[in-house]
């Protein structure tokens, strides 16, 4: 069984790391796959401003399901079983602690997410994946 | 039958990537490994009397295959198909012209390589290859 988390964040390389792994998923007979959203933490001075204490969970739930529903339609078609997990806080290490804490064999993200520069060769969340991940990491164009 | 290109340098993480490339091929079906090792070129100031091309063909061929003999030994410990390659040239060039002649379908490589500064974040051919391949790369501490 082979365990994947695809780091989505609604980019095109987001959509791309999804075709890999439905690739993937057809190559080896058994495959796990979470599809996961971290949603960076906004100031607590933001937070203080809201009316009620949930509003930050809420919306962080409401954008994690637009930016990891391009992926999820992906692996949907190719029947490719998967699961949702979205969560808040710095990405890069929340990233891995989710894949850590899941025993993933394998991160898959885009080169580059929405935050980045075109040409950039790698964005700052995949470079700082890349960079502390224990977990090998599949970059994908 | 999806081919999958393993640089090896004789690093450790070089290692751990053959190694994780053929847990991947025995879970999928079908796979194809190709460990390939990249010599740098020799220094050109020896006069062509003294070394002629057949001898640093030689030369590169020998070094080369006396490098990929531990990876070697792993895979057919695993028991995948591999087979392996040999080229002179800049490294990370070298690999993403490989990967494109070859049309291999990914490619699997330690982070950072024999060359590499222990604190640098990615290695020099790591980065290359990710700059200049359209592959998937999947990087192995």
């Amino acid at each position: 069984m082979l365990k994947i988390l695809i780091a989505a964040d609604g980019s095109e390389g987001a959509l791309a790391a999804a075709r890999h792994v439905v690739r993937l998923a057809k190559e080896c007979a058994a495959v796990d796959v979470c599809v996961t959203y971290v949603q960076e933490p906004i100031l607590n001075i933001e937070l203080m401003l809201m009316p009620a204490g949930d509003v930050f969970d809420r919306w962080t739930q409401k954008s994690g399901r637009v930016a990891t529903a391009g992926a999820c339609a992906l692996l949907d078609d190719a029947r490719v079983p998967h699961r949702v997990e979205i969560t808040s806080g710095e990405p890069a290490p929340t990233i891995i602690e989710l894949a850590t804490s899941q025993g993933s064999d394998l991160i898959v993200m885009g080169a580059r997410g929405l935050g980045a520069i075109k040409g950039l060769l790698l964005g700052s969340v995949s470079m700082k994946v890349t960079q502390l991940s224990l977990i090998p990491v599949t970059i994908v164009k | 039958m999806p081919t999958i290109l393993v640089p090896f340098d004789g690093s450790e993480p070089a290692l751990r990537a053959v190694e994780y490339a053929a847990k991947l091929a025995k879970a999928g079906d079908n796979h194809a490994i190709v460990v390939l090792n990249v010599q740098a070129p020799a220094p050109s100031f020896w006069p062509e009397k003294l070394v002629n091309e057949d001898m640093l063909r030689a030369h590169y061929a020998s070094e080369g295959a006396k490098t990929l003999e531990a990876a070697e030994r792993r895979l057919r410990e695993v028991g995948v198909p591999f087979r392996s390659e040999v080229r002179a040239g800049l490294a990370g060039d070298t690999i993403a012209e490989f990967a494109r002649d070859e049309r291999v379908d990914s490619i699997m490589m330690g982070t950072r390589g024999m060359g590499a500064v222990g604190s640098l974040v990615m290695g020099s051919v790591a980065q290359k290859v990710v700059h200049l391949t359209a592959l998937p790369v999947t990087l192995v501490k």
